[in-house]
């Protein structure tokens, strides 16, 4: 087909003595990318989506990406892209379902203790932007700036985001020892 | 313990304690055939998140001076043209902006309206068409299918889905009378080659087992079906009867000349590099620093590209290796894909970038020094939506 082999030509990811080759890399990295994703999405199978879009985005163009002076950082960047894309476009989440292919048996979710999940419960309530913000500072522990200039946006904005969840959380949770400085055992 | 303690706490055991799937390469690999299939966009940019609309003039021309390629430098084509130059930036042109012209006269897809080069037109009853080719009365379509990356359905002669499965990589012998596709069940690192007679109704086809790597660019030599292993594991060649032999030097690639002498690809030592190869003797005939992408039918010129410029395409003498003429995109239009129509160049051009609410129309570039011409209608394509694409060729 015309379109696959122009960009076919582009797209294969060959391996390279310049940098890390893809699936060394991949092996390495892509635990982490799959617990970044599913804190930002809050759903396995929406992280792994996610995930494998950035993994193939990587991939398409490996032979510039590896020259990057940090290849995390800059697939932590695409991965946060492409959520906000996936944000703005929910439609885009609807696939169609074909038979005779096999699924995958879905993970079992994890049980937590009550303000795990609380944080969690609120964490997952968050507007994307914002939870991305919190993702980003408190899960990658990224400073603000890093965080402004990833997500292209202002650093008061960084600054009020979070500073909003924060005050967000303590409302939520008033009378949870935690936040009261009663540590639990 | 303060709240900026207790959310890093929270995530950190929430991330622990989740089991995560593990992503393969052969998924990923999918997934990328899936994003360039379906979406059909600039896909390196995309991945940057950087929306690239290059500012170039709208320019094709054929240069007989231009020979400033690696390859050896011997006679010129006997093509000939004045280059057309221009100096400064011109405006933004939209799609509605470029003249009429020729209907394509190869089979292209309009959404999931497969259409003729005569202008026969026949709806698939499949949504997110990306790829399709008449086969055993019907047709094999290449289709999005979610996580597991493209698939293959074939419509039997009343457009009845017979199968599905995973699968890519339609392409037809430059005579149309072979079919190269690969397929594997979804799962498994093992892909199929398979070669078929398109126009045949026997389900026997040869085909040859690929293990452990994901299977691209396919091009049929003389009954035989070039393959590269991903990501820039080799180009191969199965005659389907004994071990499959590796076409030495090349990482990728995968354009096979009418004649089935020779293969286009990319060099193992540095794969922006294309290469010409023989692929009986594995000599190479000439080397361009870019990457090799479409033979003309009649194997004269060769397109070839580079990722500085996605919207400018050289064309190769493919005899010498010589830049004999470019395709450039006007301004603010972005090419999507490009394909041969006998001595010209279609290519798919949209006014948007990835992932947006777009215009898509096929122009055609001649090697003349005139176009772009619209060769189809301009239409409205929703974000999500797929379009044009160019049905499987050679």
């Amino acid at each position: 087909m015309a379109l696959r082999r122009r960009q076919g030509a582009r797209d294969a990811a060959p391996h390279t003595v310049d940098g890390p080759d893809f699936e060394s890399w991949l092996v390495a990295r892509e635990g982490r990318l799959q617990r970044t994703a599913h804190l930002l999405t809050g759903d396995v199978h929406a992280a792994q989506d996610l995930v494998q879009n950035t993994l193939a985005k990587l991939y398409l163009r490996w032979d510039r990406v590896r020259d990057a002076d940090d290849v995390d950082a800059y697939a932590r960047k695409v991965l946060v892209n492409e959520y906000r894309t996936a944000w703005r476009r929910p439609v885009r989440r609807a696939e169609q379902v074909v038979e005779l292919v096999p699924d995958a048996p879905a993970p079992e979710p994890p049980e937590y203790d009550g303000i795990r999940e609380a944080v969690w419960g609120f964490v997952c309530s968050l507007p994307p932007k914002q939870r991305a913000v919190v993702v980003l500072r408190f899960y990658e522990q990224l400073t603000e700036a890093e965080i402004a200039d990833l997500m292209g946006i202002s650093l008061g904005t960084v600054k009020s985001q979070s500073s909003r969840a924060l005050a967000a959380l303590r409302a939520r949770l008033p009378d949870h020892p935690e936040l009261s400085g009663q540590e639990e055992s | 313990m303060n709240p900026e303690h207790l959310l890093t706490r929270s995530l950190h055991e929430v991330a622990e304690r989740t089991d995560h799937p593990t992503t393969s390469l052969a998924a990923v690999a999918a997934r990328a055939g899936t994003l360039r299939a379906h979406r059909r966009r600039t896909t390196l940019a995309a991945a940057a998140a950087v929306a690239v609309v290059v500012v170039t003039p709208a320019a094709v021309w054929l240069d007989r001076s231009s020979g400033s390629t690696s390859g050896p430098s011997t006679a010129p084509s006997s093509t000939s043209a004045s280059p057309t130059v221009s100096t400064s930036t011109p405006p933004k042109t939209s799609l509605a902006d470029l003249p009429s012209g020729r209907a394509p006269g190869i089979d292209y897809l309009r959404g999931s309206d497969y259409v003729t080069a005569d202008g026969h037109t026949t709806t698939l009853p499949l949504a997110k068409v990306t790829d399709a080719t008449p086969y055993r009365g019907g047709f094999l379509v290449q289709h999005t299918g979610g996580d597991l990356g493209p698939r293959l359905t074939w419509l039997d002669n009343e457009l009845h889905p017979q199968w599905t499965t995973c699968g890519n990589g339609l392409v037809l012998s430059g005579d149309h009378t072979l079919l190269a596709y690969v397929t594997d069940d979804c799962t498994s690192d093992v892909a199929k080659v398979h070669l078929a007679i398109p126009s045949g109704m026997s389900d026997s086809e040869q085909t040859a087992d690929v293990s452990g790597l994901p299977v691209s660019d396919l091009g049929i030599a003389r009954g035989s079906v070039v393959y590269s292993r991903l990501p820039g594991h080799g180009v191969y060649v199965t005659d389907f009867s004994g071990p499959d032999r590796r076409v030495p030097g090349l990482s990728y690639g995968g354009a096979v000349d009418p004649t089935g002498t020779y293969v286009a690809g990319q060099s193992s030592g540095d794969d922006r590099t294309g290469e010409l190869v023989d692929l009986a003797t594995g000599a190479v005939a000439w080397r361009h620093p870019g990457y090799l992408m479409h033979f003309s039918p009649d194997g004269r010129y060769l397109l070839a590209g580079t990722t500085a410029d996605q919207n400018a395409f050289q064309v190769l003498d493919a005899a010498t290796g010589r830049e004999v003429g470019a395709v450039t995109a006007p301004s603010g239009l972005v090419v999507e894909a490009v394909a041969w129509d006998g001595d010209t160049v279609l290519a798919l051009l949209s006014d948007s970038p990835t992932d947006s609410p777009r215009h898509e129309a096929i122009a055609r570039f001649d090697l003349h020094g005139d176009g772009p011409t619209l060769a189809t209608p301009v239409i409205r394509v929703a974000a999500s939506g797929t379009g044009y694409a160019f049905a499987a060729t050679s």
